[in-house]
């Protein structure tokens, strides 16, 4: 009971500061966690490197599809369509949204990537705690790059929607 | 030493702090850039088995030039879909739970 009311505070009061702006606070971790990052900081360390490895292999597989979609499909069909004096503001449009979406996924995983090297330069063994906030900070990164594959895999699918129109028109 | 040798030395020892300097630039630059993260040829960043040029597939290239008709715009949809499906095979890319505090081993009561 206790510990739901500090949960629903700590929500109340994160929400009043993401009004204003203001990043909420770190949830303060438990002696036992403090005790478990310390004396396993050496295996937390590893699962960290271990995820950053599938990630780099995740963002070049995932990366491609991104870039075949955009370059070999989205792109020429717009040219193509422009030589044909058939341009289809949709289209164009989707073309815009999906190149920008992904410029800014790249910098997301970027950004992403830079605050886990930083978190694994940090001593979790002697600075738990300060490992732990900035370990949210990291998954918040993450968080943003996650909407970023989500957003582009939106922006695939509405192409193919698009052309449906179009084909339909033709 | 002769004037001629010690010169020699100067420039040789130059050419090494000149070599050092712009490489360390370099490096600084690769680093803050982030290009660093995004170079698959970094060591360690590899995929466990490389792939073999036999199994690379001619990709599918959409023509910037020439007709378009209903047939044109078939195949380009065929090409396509296989491309989005294989995004969709991707299940929750990048998600939260790699790196929740059950995967990493950091458990406890909060």
């Amino acid at each position: 009971m206790k510990k739901k009311g500090i949960s629903l505070h700590y929500i109340i009061l994160s929400l009043i500061l993401q009004v204003f702006g203001i990043s909420a606070p770190v949830m303060a971790i438990s002696d036992a966690q403090k005790e478990v990052i310390s004396t396993y900081c050496g295996a937390i360390h590893d699962n960290l490197r271990d995820l950053q490895r599938s990630d780099s292999r995740m963002m070049m597989d995932i990366g491609h599809h991104y870039e075949v979609i955009l370059a070999n499909f989205i792109t020429p069909l717009n040219l193509r369509l422009v030589e044909n004096n058939l341009p289809d503001t949709d289209l164009i449009n989707n073309q815009n949204i999906f190149s920008q979406t992904r410029i800014d996924f790249v910098a997301s995983y970027v950004d992403y990537q830079k605050s886990l090297e930083e978190l694994l330069a940090f001593d979790c063994k002697k600075e738990p705690e300060e490992f732990y906030e900035k370990l949210e900070g990291v998954r918040e990164k993450r968080k943003i790059v996650a909407d970023g594959t989500t957003k582009l895999g939106r922006l695939a699918k509405e192409q193919v929607k698009l052309v449906k129109v179009l084909e339909a028109k033709l | 030493m002769t004037k001629g040798g010690r010169n020699l030395m100067i420039l040789g020892l130059a050419s090494v702090v000149f070599a050092l300097l712009t490489t360390s630039i370099s490096l600084v630059i690769y680093h803050n850039s982030g290009d660093i993260y995004l170079d698959w040829s970094r060591p360690g960043f590899l995929p466990e088995e490389e792939i073999s040029d036999e199994e690379v597939e001619d990709e599918y290239e959409f023509s910037k030039t020439g007709a378009i008709d209903a047939e044109v715009i078939e195949e380009y949809l065929k090409n396509l879909e296989v491309e989005v499906r294989a995004l969709d095979n991707y299940k929750d890319p990048f998600s939260a739970e790699a790196l929740s505090d059950e995967k990493l081993g950091i458990v406890g009561e909060m």
